[in-house]
């Protein structure tokens, strides 16, 4: 391997340290001489961490209560079915109390 | 790998997710509401970046909750909960893009780097990640980084989100989307590559026109 189109066919295990030895060793061999590479590396490797950063998000509390308040609506609606059981039954009797104070 | 955050962001004091299931099994659901208190930012984070939609996304977190509440019987504890429970958040978000009409999608070869002959880079590649690093604040570039995340076809950003946003292990992504390691693997890199390649764009044009100051705009989408 010497040339940069196998770097970058290459770069994910390449980071994930999944090559076998001698393919890693080459590849390095061509990275100490091929700034093009290098920074090809670097940037590949940088997408997931920015990416994360961007799009790693809360959901805005109104969303939170509305969820709330759907499950609490669902699941109670569930347990006056015919078919719910009655042990079901009482969890639900349990469970709102919760659901109730988050939902305010 | 999620699995271990997770176990490092969860305290002492709180049970892991298998204790939770067996709770709500017995009809605890005070322990329901724990695990929706746990992943529903992570289901509604995968939703977003899927459909760009925020109602949309709202009406899948519900049904993804509501869907593991019902079916919480047939999990069987053969994989990770998280593995499970972000099967059925992919299929509710994927079942939901089948729905729209169909758009065109972005073709990713035409993203691909480019090589001579010799398989050499057809132009140097300069290294932006530091200056990524110095305006990540900058709600442009965020801006930015979404919209190239949206062009990826589908099957591409799913396998990105899962593993490089929620880190999810290559076989726990597998075993969420009905694929093989391998496959996996390659979708995630030309994922990568495809971003690589946008995320280049936009720097490499803002430098050029703006050389001593703040990232400029150049809209990806």
């Amino acid at each position: 391997m010497n040339v940069c189109k196998d770097v970058a066919e290459l770069a994910l295990d390449y980071i994930r340290r999944e090559l076998e030895p001698s393919v890693e060793q080459r590849l390095e061999r061509h990275l100490a001489h091929c700034p093009s590479c290098i920074n090809f590396i670097r940037t590949y490797e940088y997408v997931p961490n920015v990416s994360r950063e961007v799009l790693t998000r809360q959901m805005p509390e109104s969303v939170k209560s509305s969820l709330r308040q759907f499950l609490q609506r669902e699941l109670k609606q569930e347990c006056t079915d015919a078919h719910c059981s009655a042990s079901h039954d009482v969890s639900i009797q349990v469970s709102a109390a919760p659901l109730k104070r988050m939902v305010g | 790998m999620r699995e271990k955050v997770l176990m490092k962001t969860v305290s002492v004091c709180e049970p892991d997710d298998i204790t939770l299931v067996a709770r709500i099994r017995n009809g605890d659901f005070d322990a329901f509401e724990t695990l929706v208190t746990r992943y529903q930012d992570r289901v509604y984070g995968l939703a977003l970046s899927m459909l760009r939609d925020g109602v949309e996304a709202q009406d899948v977190v519900q049904e993804t909750f509501l869907n593991v509440f019902r079916k919480l019987d047939s999990f069987r504890g053969d994989a990770a909960f998280s593995s499970w429970l972000y099967r059925i958040a992919a299929n509710n978000t994927m079942m939901r893009l089948r729905s729209r009409k169909r758009e065109a999608e972005t073709s990713i070869d035409d993203a691909l780097p480019r090589f001579d002959a010799e398989g050499h880079w057809s132009q140097s590649i300069e290294d932006w990640s530091r200056r990524v690093d110095q305006r990540i604040e900058n709600q442009e570039l965020g801006e930015q980084i979404k919209a190239a995340v949206a062009l990826l076809p589908e099957k591409y950003r799913i396998v990105f989100l899962l593993s490089d946003v929620e880190e999810l292990s290559m076989k726990e992504v597998g075993d969420i989307l009905g694929l093989s390691i391998p496959n996996v693997k390659t979708r995630l890199h030309r994922a990568r590559i495809f971003l690589r390649e946008q995320l280049s764009s936009y720097l490499d044009d803002a430098v050029e026109t703006e050389p001593g100051g703040s990232v400029g705009i150049r809209r990806l989408a």
